[in-house]
């Protein structure tokens, strides 16, 4: 289980910015013409691929962190 | 207290990010001729002045890094996960640019990408610091640090390069909002708020992760300076 918490996170993390995206992408399409349609898709995509690599990359940061604890917590238990 | 503050900062950070993202969204007003896709005009324009900031925060790093090796070595140590951390934290400012930019562009101009000068010095500057975090993940020796600070330096010398490509050649890429002559700016109350809104919240939220990637950096070196020591013991 501890081990397969960085990929639990990674998913959680994917389904939130999918449903985010489908939900604003799709939102107040029916009232708007094409332009707008299209206007308001690439917004949102620009917007949700910016948050996407932002905060895909502080996770890795994060599982960064918790990996190098790890390995000093191991050093220690080891006596080194 | 430490961590206190630094949760703070990070709860005003995220705060920051959300009252951008409803200034942008919500009250700044739809321009005249692009309508609802310049926007993006309010993630775009902030990252890139974020990506300068840092790759400007890897420049000090990378120099102060040659300055001190020999002398200084433990400060050296600093600068050098200052110089890492910057080109990193650039590194994503510069990857959103690239992506927010032709998905702009695609809209405004009908394409994807040109290879107009301000687009092209902008893709050249995140392959030299991409390259740069490539030599510092793949290759090993005493001389690593050194080769990525001289290359962090080479780097740099881009940005002015990327900042001046709009004013100094003819480019697809619109002319500069701000500095760029007597009808440059922007002229709608809302729409500047909106625009330093964001910038306040990138900059905040850059200098948050650069802090984190900053830290970690250096537990790695305290690791591997253990393990070094470790390793002279043993012989």
């Amino acid at each position: 289980m501890k081990n397969s918490t960085p990929a639990l996170l990674v998913l959680l993390f994917a389904v939130i910015l999918v449903a985010v995206a489908y939900l604003w992408g799709s939102h107040g399409l029916a009232q708007m013409d094409i332009s707008a349609q299209l206007n308001h898709k690439f917004l949102v995509a620009a917007y949700v691929l910016t948050w996407t690599i932002q905060f895909g990359y502080v996770l890795r940061l994060f599982i960064k962190w918790r990996s190098q604890k790890r390995v000093a917590a191991r050093m220690d238990r080891d006596g080194r | 207290m430490k961590r206190i503050a630094i949760g703070l900062y990070a709860a005003a950070t995220v705060a920051l990010l959300v009252w951008g993202y409803y200034q942008a969204i919500f009250v700044a007003p739809d321009e005249a001729t692009m309508h609802e896709v310049q926007r993006i005009f309010y993630y775009h324009v902030p990252s890139a002045m974020s990506a300068f900031l840092f790759f400007a925060v890897s420049l000090v790093g990378s120099i102060g890094f040659l300055a001190s090796r020999r002398n200084y070595p433990e400060h050296a140590q600093r600068f050098d996960a200052w110089a890492l951390a910057g080109a990193e934290v650039g590194v994503v400012f510069c990857s959103v640019v690239l992506v927010t930019g032709p998905i702009w562009g695609r809209r405004a101009w009908g394409i994807w990408w040109t290879w107009d000068a301000r687009l092209t010095t902008t893709l050249i500057l995140w392959l030299i610091y991409v390259s740069y975090l490539l030599l510092r993940r793949f290759a090993a020796g005493p001389q690593v640090q050194t080769l990525a600070a001289v290359l962090g330096i080479f780097g740099a010398i881009d940005v002015p390069i990327v900042y001046m490509a709009n004013r100094w050649w003819r480019t697809q890429h619109p002319a500069p909002v701000f500095f760029g002559g007597p009808d440059s700016g922007i002229k709608d109350p809302r729409m500047l708020a909106a625009f330093g809104w964001n910038v306040l919240a990138w900059i905040a939220w850059g200098v948050l992760i650069l802090g984190i990637r900053y830290y970690v950096e250096r537990q790695s070196q305290k690791a591997l300076a253990r393990e070094a020591l470790e390793a002279l013991n043993q012989v």
